[in-house]
């Protein structure tokens, strides 16, 4: 009974003794710990007021030049990916959730009509190459949108690829950035062959990544890739009327 | 059947309905499905309910996306992305149903 009673109290004690060790690490990696940081800073402020006024000037230049360095790369940035925010016709917008597994084919962004989006704007991704379009905004709240690329299941968009863009046809999306379509045999399209959207054709959408015959059958079936998967998309640009 | 386990499924079914659905009901009807199957089914190791359960819906959502992109199968990724969605449903159900 008496070692019973002793082997209760040890217990007890490394709970205690655990629960000031958590306590500890939290206070010292928490809030807590930058107030009690600010509160020396502002002492530190009320006694020397002189040297806290030349070290703000000094982080003041610094930060000016820093913001003028990162502007102008911005602008550097902006003009390589041919992107036209500068004239306000696009405005770029973070990929809040969407493509992988989980939200396959549907992007939601951080940028809404307050931004001037609309339903239906079109939307782009960077490339090196021109603009690449993915597909058009479905849904607009004040600080958010709703992406659908031309790829969501079953939807319909009409293509164009081919020798000066002249093979017009129609692809059906089947999920997870692919499009696929049927055409004759003697249609000379091959794998790695680019696709461009088919209501306005200087926009790129993807490329012929499969082709498909089947013996019997005068047809072909050609799937479309977008060159990006929609999982490890962080940032898109949007078209504002 | 536990009634967190019913509105958990059902909620979650709505929050992919609003977000992803490619078609009316493509998310909330295969998840109706599933709940009154799970409920339906009588094994006492519930593991096979929810095993029955997963099959039935993760089948009904694919033939629906078959019938979208008719005459073409949805493409692997969107097959896995619906295996995975039907997945986290049964799991949460049976999880909520384990506990009682």
């Amino acid at each position: 009974m008496i070692f019973h009673q002793i082997k209760k109290n040890n217990t007890f004690a490394f709970f205690w003794i655990l629960l000031a060790v958590i306590s500890g690490v939290l206070v010292f990696f928490t809030p807590v710990r930058r107030a009690f940081e600010g509160g020396a800073v502002r002492v530190s402020d009320s006694i020397l007021p002189e040297r806290t006024q030349k070290a703000d000037s000094e982080n003041s230049l610094l930060l000016m030049a820093r913001i003028s360095d990162l502007t102008e790369e911005n602008e550097r940035l902006r003009g390589s990916l041919r992107m036209k925010n500068a004239d306000g016709s696009t405005v770029p917008a973070k990929v809040v959730v969407g493509g992988g597994f989980m939200y396959s084919d549907v992007l939601m962004l951080d940028e809404g009509s307050d931004s001037g989006i609309e339903e239906g704007s079109l939307v782009f991704f960077g490339a090196a190459q021109g603009p690449e379009i993915l597909g058009k905004i479905s849904e607009t709240g004040n600080n958010w949108s709703k992406a659908v690329p031309f790829s969501v299941v079953g939807q319909k968009t009409v293509l164009r690829s081919g020798k000066d863009k002249s093979i017009v046809f129609e692809a059906v999306g089947v999920g997870g950035g692919e499009m696929r379509t049927e055409l004759p045999s003697e249609v000379e399209l091959k794998v790695g062959d680019i696709v461009w959207w088919g209501e306005g054709s200087s926009y790129v959408l993807g490329m012929i990544g499969r082709a498909e015959s089947h013996s019997g059958s005068q047809l072909r079936e050609f799937y479309i890739k977008i060159p990006v998967s929609l999982g490890n998309l962080r940032e898109v640009m949007i078209s504002r009327p | 059947m536990r009634l967190t386990a019913i509105f958990t499924a059902i909620f979650l079914a709505a929050l992919w309905e609003s977000i992803a659905s490619p078609d009316p009901g493509f998310y909330v009807f295969p998840v109706f499905m599933m709940v009154a199957l799970f409920d339906f089914f009588s094994f006492t190791n519930i593991i096979y309910n929810a095993v029955l359960a997963w099959s039935a819906g993760f089948f009904a959502m694919l033939i629906w996306s078959f019938v979208l992109t008719y005459p073409a199968w949805p493409s692997y990724k969107y097959v896995l992305h619906l295996f995975f969605f039907t997945l986290l449903i049964s799991a949460l159900t049976y999880a909520f149903e384990k506990k009682k």
